[in-house]
């Protein structure tokens, strides 16, 4: 069979499918025996604990590229159901690495109908989202989280009170490929948009209170 | 006496960590390399709990986990993947494995997961 135009966008997704798994088969090695020297050295000098936790650390990261790579690579299969934004919004928020000087407040709405969304993508999606509003975020900054009823959808903000834009054209975070985080190849923006539109959502960054605003628009669930 | 695990995975490395980790956290760890292989040491070593990747050669896992259940319908059976493959994963969960585990593995949730597993393969077992 001869390789056309067409097929190539295919066999390239089936290809990085393939690359990732071997990677992850990899770095899943490389973890558990950073995870064994953890436990047999814990008592050790305090810069070999460093240098295992940076072996981690790297290794998770490396991880989430290949996440990033296989999800903008292939189109995933999406399990909606109906779901509470305000929980969600809660452990993304418990499970983020914001500065610990950054004041942090939730106003969420406590009358909310549910979304009707694919969890697992939607963690993904706002720990990447955290991970852009909070990484400008230092001490005196601000970040504000807040969740309404709009319509037929259910809308969260993150205002972040940094004037740093998170680009130079802010709607360009969801273009491949612009390095708008620290880590990463500039993928987590644009797979972040991928997922949500998926869900019959929207994501997008504007101006907000003296900083930059990112709103997530999810679909009302409960048959509503 | 220690409870059995039968670590079953087509990768070396995989094998070797998981063994030293396991035998570490008190387990006897068996080792298989693929599904065929851990379907007969199931029948050989009776394990309190399995633990097997799904892409293998020779015999996937989900295949192994069929043969597996066929023959001891109540042993645990933890899958891990490091491939989101949609339909074997579905099958696997049709199938009642006990838990589904992304590689690279957390590994302080497996060892929760895992001792979850082999006291419940023990009350089944009794």
């Amino acid at each position: 069979m001869t390789e056309t135009e067409t097929d190539r966008p295919v066999i390239s997704g089936r290809l990085m499918r393939s690359v990732g798994h071997e990677l992850r088969n990899r770095l899943g090695v490389m973890k558990n025996s950073t995870y064994y020297l953890g436990m047999k050295l814990q008592d050790q000098d305090e810069k070999i604990r460093k240098h295992i936790k940076l072996f981690q650390d790297e290794i998770n990261t490396m991880d989430k590229i290949i996440t990033d790579l296989m999800d903008f690579a292939w189109v995933k299969r999406t399990v909606l159901a109906d779901a509470d934004l305000n929980a969600i919004l809660r452990e993304s928020m418990a499970a983020a690495s914001l500065p610990s000087d950054v004041d942090v407040s939730l106003e969420l709405s406590d009358d909310l109908p549910p979304v009707r969304v694919d969890v697992d993508q939607m963690q993904r999606v706002l720990s990447n989202v955290l991970q852009l509003a909070g990484q400008a975020l230092g001490q005196g900054h601000r970040l504000t989280v807040r969740t309404r009823r709009n319509g037929g959808y259910i809308e969260a903000t993150l205002d972040n009170s940094t004037s740093s834009p998170p680009a130079s054209d802010p709607q360009a975070v969801f273009d491949p490929l612009q390095l708008t985080m620290s880590r990463g190849i500039g993928l987590a923006m644009a797979v972040s948009r991928k997922l949500v539109e998926g869900q019959g959502g929207e994501i997008s960054v504007e101006s907000g209170e003296g900083g930059f605003r990112y709103v997530l628009r999810l679909p009302v669930g409960g048959g509503a | 006496m220690a409870e059995v695990l039968l670590v079953c995975d087509d990768d070396l490395g995989m094998r070797e960590t998981l063994f030293d980790i396991l035998s570490d956290a008190g387990f006897e760890v068996r080792l298989a390399q693929d599904g065929r292989d851990a379907v007969s040491q199931v029948q050989d070593h009776r394990p309190n709990v399995v633990l097997m990747d799904i892409k293998m050669p020779v015999m996937n896992g989900v295949e192994a986990f069929k043969a597996i259940k066929a023959r001891q319908p109540d042993l645990p059976v933890i899958m891990m993947t490091a491939y989101a493959l949609d339909e074997m994963i579905t099958e696997a969960i049709s199938q009642g494995a006990t838990e589904i585990v992304p590689k690279p593995l957390d590994l302080a949730r497996l060892l929760e997961l895992v001792n979850g597993a082999a006291k419940q393969g023990m009350r089944e077992g009794e």
